[in-house]
């Protein structure tokens, strides 16, 4: 009886699984999905004087105008305004780099900024906004050419760069204040972010 | 466009926005970063790169040339300098249009390129097509001094174009080290990687140590390294496991054809080789033969 039993459910079990297969095995969909490539870099540029952020909001006809820089009683021309760039990038590659590059800070061939101005290279977590310096990351401006920011220095955070003029003090390694020996003039240089896979 | 592929991006560009940036300036993107293409020598490749503008604002971009090579770090790091400046340049063989794309509010543009290999043309030949916006030109007061920067910011599409026919993928392995390392049961496996082809290589790989019987008692991967023809890398693993004390070979395997397969161009050559190794009885290293 106990076998009967066994063998009667053994062929139902079969039956059923039969059955099961013709009326719902027979349907196979393929699923099948493409994914684009994706690969940008956004700009946000904020003007912070003091404590006071105020984001730039037309980078076509606002850059990064420091203005004309004042001459302190110690006759040092400063800057009350700095800088701030964020350049979050969205890319579906596994691996990819920003260059920092610049052209020369410059009034003319031999008179420029370059060794006057501080260039700060963060990470910033996108979660919590924390701010980590990056490795070799507060440098002069004649020394920010050619940094490279690889994906894994900004797992989960974007990349943010400070540009300031020399104030005196906390300034980085090899920068100096501008002092009266300087011509007046317009200085003028531009910074160039790259993309990269 | 298909659809998944549309909501794909539109997710990631969600996703990116949901990120307390407040404004910024939403600069177009392109739907190809990498373009790798093999060609007999005397022929020609037509292609496509698509630049979308997500942003309410019209664009404007200037499209241009220049030429690239990875940096010795060989991280994948690279240097980009004028066009036709560096030996394995194909700037010259690529034409593109339009040089300058006005984008606008969330439409997107095709850039057309045609790249005609040479006949003579032996190997890979690299460059980079540069998609980048201009940010306020500004100008200073001549009278006092005045400070101002612009900002500029481009995006790269890498050109790989390899002379069909004529490539020679290869790799010279040599100055093995295995030591044990602080941390436990680790060892800290080390070579060098000599570019001996005529082509770019991406590499990668992993080791493992194991006994006659093939039984393995340690695994570690191989970092990414990308070398350019001549090219110079250190490849290095942390290989992890007890090892006992006795006598093993220690197998090396890496894969010279990364880039190939990113491209789905196929597969590459892989290298294997090995070395004796005798572990000692606190796990340390007492021998390594040479590579076969």
């Amino acid at each position: 009886m106990h076998k009967r039993s066994i063998l009667t459910a053994t062929v139902l079990i079969l039956v059923l699984g039969l059955v099961s297969s013709v009326c719902f095995g027979a349907t196979t969909i393929r699923i099948a999905a493409n994914i684009g490539e994706v690969h940008q870099m956004d700009v946000v540029l904020n003007k912070v004087v003091g404590t006071t952020w105020t984001l730039i909001t037309n980078l076509l006809t606002e850059g990064m105008d420091f203005g004309s820089l004042t001459k302190g009683t110690d006759n040092v021309f400063r800057s009350d305004a700095y800088f701030v760039v964020d350049a979050p990038v969205t890319s579906n590659r596994s691996s990819w780099t920003i260059t920092h590059t610049r052209t020369n800070f410059q009034r003319d061939t031999t008179n420029n900024l370059n060794n006057n101005t501080n260039v700060k290279f963060m990470k910033v977590n996108n979660a919590t906004d924390a701010e980590t310096l990056l490795s070799s990351g507060y440098v002069s401006y004649e020394n920010s050419n050619n940094k490279i920011i690889n994906s894994a220095d900004l797992v989960d955070s974007r990349l943010r760069i400070y540009y300031s003029i020399a104030a005196g003090s906390g300034d980085a390694s090899g920068v100096s204040v501008i002092t009266t020996d300087k011509p007046s003039g317009a200085y003028a240089g531009t910074v160039t972010l790259t993309l990269s896979p | 466009m298909p659809k998944a592929k549309k909501i794909f991006i539109l997710l990631v560009i969600s996703c990116l926005a949901s990120i307390n940036l407040g404004w910024s300036a939403e600069l177009p993107y392109i739907d190809k970063s990498k373009i790798r293409h093999s060609v007999a020598p005397g022929e020609s490749v037509y292609g496509e790169i698509t630049v979308e503008n997500s942003s309410a604002e019209t664009r404007s971009l200037k499209v241009y040339l220049e030429d690239w090579y990875y940096l010795p770090t060989a991280d994948g790091s690279k240097q980009f300098v004028p066009p036709s400046t560096t030996v394995l340049s194909c700037a010259d063989w690529i034409s593109f249009s339009p040089p300058e794309l006005s984008l606008e509010p969330f439409s997107k543009k095709k850039v057309n390129y045609s790249i005609k290999v040479p006949q003579q043309a032996k190997g890979g030949y690299y460059a980079a097509l540069f998609f980048e916006s201009l940010f306020g030109k500004l100008e200073g007061q001549e009278e006092r001094i005045s400070a101002t920067m612009n900002i500029a910011v481009r995006i790269a599409c890498l050109f790989y174009v390899e002379a069909k026919g004529t490539v020679k993928r290869g790799a010279l392995l040599e100055n093995l080290t295995c030591v044990k390392d602080k941390e436990p049961n680790t060892y800290s496996v080390e070579l060098d990687f000599l570019n001996e082809g005529n082509v770019d290589i991406n590499a990668a790989g992993s080791c493992h140590i194991m006994d006659r019987q093939g039984m393995v008692y340690c695994r570690g991967q191989f970092n990414n390294i990308y070398t350019f023809p001549q090219g110079q890398a250190k490849l290095s693993a942390k290989c992890k496991g007890e090892v006992p004390k006795g006598n093993y070979d220690l197998i090396l395997t890496i894969d010279l054809g990364r880039a190939l397969q990113e491209a789905n161009m196929g597969r590459g050559p892989v290298i294997t080789k090995e070395a004796r190794i005798q572990i000692g009885e606190r796990g340390e290293v007492l021998s390594l033969g040479e590579l076969i």
